[in-house]
């Protein structure tokens, strides 16, 4: 399978729990791309304007497919993908929700 | 004496009404409890439609995560079971096993650099992966290990090693069900899917990969 068109990314890239799409991260923007590597969204949640550096922290979907936990520099949020709204839940770092 | 007896013969049809109500409707009728497709949580073989949540699944979610002073802490997603699993700081990357049972995590040393380290989930039995399986080339003082992935299966981890031995990729699989460590892939950034695909992101672009 050849690389998406997603350029500039560089970050962890979670498979969703039913194996369907991909998560990530970049300057500003949390993609969810088909399995292909396509994107089919892009949000634009609170906290993502941080140095190019952030981009390796980390984001993993709920058990459900229909959350992402991310990581800020004020720390987590919980992100609504079907909304894109988002909502803070503690501080800290590299979240991993349970499968 | 007639009121008594029409009164139960009415009783008598409301409840055979019942019955046969609920009979014609049966199992899968609109006043029975609605059937759930049973979460894969990734462990089936090929992608399916998204599961639901049951709730005990529910209940149980939870969100690990690294505090400022580097130490593991559980919480659920609506900011309540907030439990502390580690005292000894230096803790990193964790990752919940496919089961929910157990916690893969970091763990650097001054002596041995950084290490693989698995515990349960309530923080107990923690067991040092580096120096528990053959082929796993640690412990190593200058060696950096990050995003610790696992199997669909829960028998193998994966985690990012650099730098590594010159022959070998920088993602190394630890078989915890037996066998010897093998490099597996290359990226810095990775996840592997319950059926084994990888995804990778590499010099900036995202590639799944068998």
């Amino acid at each position: 399978m050849n690389p998406s068109a997603v350029h500039g990314a560089y970050g962890p890239v979670p498979w969703s729990p039913d194996g369907t799409r991909l998560a990530l991260k970049t300057a500003s923007e949390i993609q969810i791309l088909d399995a292909g590597g396509r994107i089919i969204s892009a949000l634009s949640p609170p906290g993502l304007d941080g140095p190019s550096d952030s981009l390796d922290q980390a984001l993993d979907w709920s058990p459900d497919g229909q959350s992402l936990v991310y990581e800020t520099a004020n720390g987590l949020k919980i992100l609504t993908v079907a909304t894109g709204k988002a909502k803070s839940l503690v501080e800290g770092s590299q979240p991993d929700w349970t499968r | 004496m007639r009121k008594p007896r029409v009164r139960f013969v009415v009783i008598v049809l409301v409840g055979l009404s019942l019955v046969l109500a609920s009979w014609a409707c049966g199992s899968r009728g609109p006043g029975s409890a609605p059937e759930h497709t049973a979460p894969t949580h990734g462990r089936s073989a090929t992608p399916t439609v998204a599961p639901m949540l049951t709730p005990e699944q529910r209940q149980t979610s939870q969100i690990a995560y690294v505090s400022s002073d580097g130490n593991l802490w559980v919480i659920r997603d609506d900011g309540s079971g907030v439990r502390r699993l580690t005292s000894d700081g230096g803790n990193t990357s964790p990752r919940w096993s496919p089961d929910g049972r157990w916690i893969a995590f970091l763990h650097r040393e001054p002596a041995s650099g950084e290490i693989l380290v698995l515990m349960n989930s309530d923080g107990s039995n923690r067991t040092r992966v580096s120096e528990s399986f053959p082929g796993f080339p640690f412990p190593d003082q200058s060696a950096e290990l990050s995003n610790v992935r696992w199997s669909a299966d829960g028998c193998t981890l994966y985690v990012h090693i650099a730098p590594g031995p010159v022959s070998m990729h920088p993602i190394h699989a630890v078989p915890l069900c037996g066998g010897t460590a093998a490099d597996a892939s290359f990226a810095h950034f990775f996840d592997v899917r319950s059926d084994g695909v990888f995804a990778r992101a590499v010099a900036g672009a995202v590639s799944p990969i068998g």
